[in-house]
């Protein structure tokens, strides 16, 4: 968190101490064995004695309430913060299981792979796509991660050479399921008069919406993600963004699996020929920093690391992964098993 | 300054009790339909959702938000979980509040849930995994050890007697009888705290809230949305929260910084100049009946090292010239956690509109504040609201 912070605050150019109206972790409780996760906060990003709260959520939840606490006036520059520290957890399936309804679902003793494979199974049944579409999307992830220095998990792994990968819970291999990561990433924001008042050149979050949709298993949709598609329109509306993902440069969405990726980019194309030309990489660029699959599962702060691409690469700092004459971004997240939750944030340069 | 008003139309809540047989999703779902009943709103109406619940570990449930969501009417509704440890339940109406003071919804449904009592032997043990893993831990620290320290070090600087404490307890729990919802109402004496079981000394048995299971909601509107529904809103008019740092041993535990920052936060956003003056009452967090008086402190109503004097003096009564925690408090009321705490916004709520009842202060109110605590120590949240 420290580090992160440092470094976010020193690309800022402000200090922590005077400038920041208010702090918001996004990560969770139970996470590394601890509760109540605001309280450990605070000391490492330079918030103590300050407003801080946790706000938890996949990330675009904390960017919409920091980008509300501005809209409210209660604060022009707000720090969101989100952080993995996998590696302490010695049961990360465990700690997913508390996450199940306890009363009726939790004791079936279906695990979150599990749980997942049957949306899979769900998913390809009924989209259309198939498992090559899920090696497509892992390899091209893989490959991109070779050019960001974060990724833990990038791969040159030629097309064609099987990928050599054990089935958790049919039909989910162990290369469908982004392998977990340590990372902790900070991000400031602030109002527009702030930014303009302090000569900061920003990247501007022009919508930001999430949903909570009924999970399949209860009866919700399988071939989309509803709080995909949901949190897509009301983000595009308030962007003014009129034809769909083609008018964006660059998209990271969530790939904690590989299918959730074709799902999610399902939800928010507006037809499978656009789906098909996102995930051809034609026009818009799909996942540049190599998503979850290639830079690893930071829980919750994958949302932030999307975001923390898009930022890279709306500057034009996105070094052997930028994407030329980049000026519009999307970012979409989800919360992962058992939820059903997830947001979209669309950002622009030089609006 | 704010973009938009926001006014409180609803609220509800649940029985405090310990052991209730209905799930969290269920209490959750009772309160938030209580508090559309008293909007005249329906579920349809609500344009977003704030939940407020903490921690984890005392459902059982891991991200415990997503759990809520069914009951809270989150499906389909933007939601988003808040939570600053036992501040959480004033804090989800400041959740709330700039949900719609942005512009970006007109509405907010506030739900605040806690049910401790699924914890096994008992909920203080779901404390333990707040404490730090390497520095606290090991050393078999309870949250009731380190209030002992914090109530014996506020009596050591102020030269403060243990009955001077207890008069809170005797004052909250006498209130509690007129809470329907109440899980400890009664009448006692100071003697009966005095001689109550000593926990970790000086806190005592009846110097502590209960552990309960219970959920409160509330109803947010924009002033144009809440014009449609009533007459008589209730309007928010200050928010403040602060944390402090994490290690509580490198503070003087006499008095609460970070509640003296949260309130002047408040103050400043509700130009309020003389909280003593220009506030008519307040609900103040009361886990432990030595907090009330620290947190009056800390949220200036009374003078360092003077709170007790208040008390004794009769101030704080329902009747008295600034009555604190007309409600019955989380000492009578009950404790679960965040529901406690948006239990005091909601008693702020119904004192304002003058619904409380046999609750309700005998002087006419017009400005009232909520606060809460919580963290290792570290957290204050602060709401102020007016007719």
């Amino acid at each position: 968190m420290f580090e992160a912070a440092a470094l976010a605050y020193r690309d800022a150019g402000i200090d922590p101490r005077k400038e920041v109206d208010s702090f918001i972790t996004t990560s969770e409780d139970l996470w590394e064995g601890w509760s109540i996760t605001d309280e450990m906060v605070p000391d490492q990003i330079g918030g103590a004695g300050r407003p801080v709260c946790t706000i938890p959520g996949d990330g675009v939840t904390g960017l919409g309430n920091a980008a509300m606490q501005i809209e409210s006036g209660v604060a022009e520059v707000v720090v969101l913060e989100a952080h993995s520290k996998a590696s302490d957890v010695l049961d990360k399936e465990a700690v997913e299981d508390l996450a199940q309804e306890p009363s009726l679902m939790r004791p079936l003793g279906v695990g979150s792979d599990s749980l997942a494979a049957l949306e899979m199974a769900a998913f390809l049944e009924g989209s259309g796509f198939g498992l090559a579409d899920c090696d497509v999307v892992i390899e091209n992830s893989r490959r991109r991660g070779t050019a960001n220095p974060l990724a833990s998990f990038g791969s040159k792994r030629r097309r064609g050479v099987p990928l050599g990968s054990e089935i958790i819970s049919s039909p989910l291999r162990r290369a469908d399921k982004a392998r977990y990561a340590d990372a902790a990433v900070v991000v400031v924001l602030a109002s527009d008069r702030w930014a303009k008042a302090n000569k900061k050149e920003a990247v501007s979050v022009d919508g930001v919406a999430w949903c909570s949709s009924l999970p399949w298993y209860d009866g919700g949709e399988v071939a989309f993600a509803g709080y995909a598609r949901s949190s897509f329109r009301r983000a595009a509306e308030q962007a003014g963004l009129k034809r769909g993902l083609g008018s964006l440069d660059l998209v990271e969405l969530d790939d904690t699996y590989s299918f959730k990726l074709l799902q999610h980019l399902a939800s928010l194309a507006r037809d499978k020929d656009e789906a098909s030309w996102v995930l051809r990489g034609q026009g818009t660029a799909l996942n540049p920093s190599g998503g979850s699959l290639a830079v690893g599962n930071l829980i919750e702060a994958s949302a932030l690391h999307r975001l923390y691409e898009a930022v890279l690469q709306l500057r034009g700092e996105g070094d052997r992964r930028q994407v030329r004459g980049a000026r519009s971004a999307l970012v979409q997240s989800w919360r992962g098993v058992p939820t059903a939750t997830g947001g979209v944030t669309i950002l622009s340069v030089g609006a | 300054m704010t973009k938009r008003r926001v006014a409180v139309i609803g609220a509800g809540m649940t029985l405090f009790r310990r052991r209730l047989l209905e799930t969290g999703r269920e209490l959750s779902y009772e309160a938030s339909a209580m508090a559309l009943d008293e909007a005249g709103m329906e579920r349809k109406d609500v344009e977003s959702v704030v939940i407020g619940t903490a921690p984890d570990a005392f459902d059982g449930v891991h991200m415990k938000g997503e759990y809520l969501l069914e009951g809270a009417g989150g499906i389909g509704t933007p939601t988003s979980r808040v939570y600053v440890g036992g501040g959480t339940g004033v804090f989800s109406p400041i959740g709330g509040w700039w949900h719609v003071a942005s512009g970006l919804f007109d509405t907010c449904m506030v739900v605040a849930e806690e049910k401790m009592s699924p914890l096994h032997p008992h909920p203080q043990y779901a404390f333990w995994s707040i404490f730090d893993h390497t520095l606290e831990r090991p050393l078999g620290v309870t949250l009731l050890w380190i209030f002992a320290l914090e109530m014996r070090r506020y009596m050591h600087v102020y030269g403060i007697k243990e009955e001077d404490i207890a008069l809170v307890a005797v004052k909250n729990k006498l209130n509690a009888l007129d809470h329907p919802c109440a899980q400890l109402g009664a009448k006692i004496t100071v003697d009966d705290v005095m001689r109550s079981e000593k926990l970790v000394w000086p806190v005592k048995r009846y110097d502590v809230s209960p552990p309960s299971d219970g959920a409160c909601a509330m109803v947010l509107a924009s002033e144009e949305v809440a014009k449609r529904y009533t007459d008589d809103p209730v309007w928010i008019d200050g928010v403040g929260w602060n944390v402090d740092t994490q290690y509580w041993t490198n503070r003087d535990l006499c008095y609460p910084e970070y509640l003296e920052r949260a309130a002047r936060m408040a103050y400043k956003m509700a130009k309020i100049e003389d909280p003593r003056k220009d506030l008519d009452f307040a609900e103040v967090y009361d886990p432990f009946d030595y907090k009330e008086l620290h947190h009056m402190e800390g949220l200036m109503l009374a003078d360092k090292g003077g709170a007790p004097k208040m008390t004794r003096e009769g101030v704080t009564q329902r009747d008295g010239d600034f009555p604190i925690n007309p409600s019955g408090g989380l000492l009578g009321v009950g404790n679960p956690i965040a529901a406690a705490g948006l239990m005091k916004v909601c008693e702020v709520f119904w004192q304002l509109r003058g619904e409380a009842g046999k609750r309700q202060v005998k002087k006419e109110v017009n400005r009232g504040l909520a606060q809460a605590w919580g963290d290792l120590m570290q957290v204050g949240t602060v709401i102020t609201m007016r007719r």
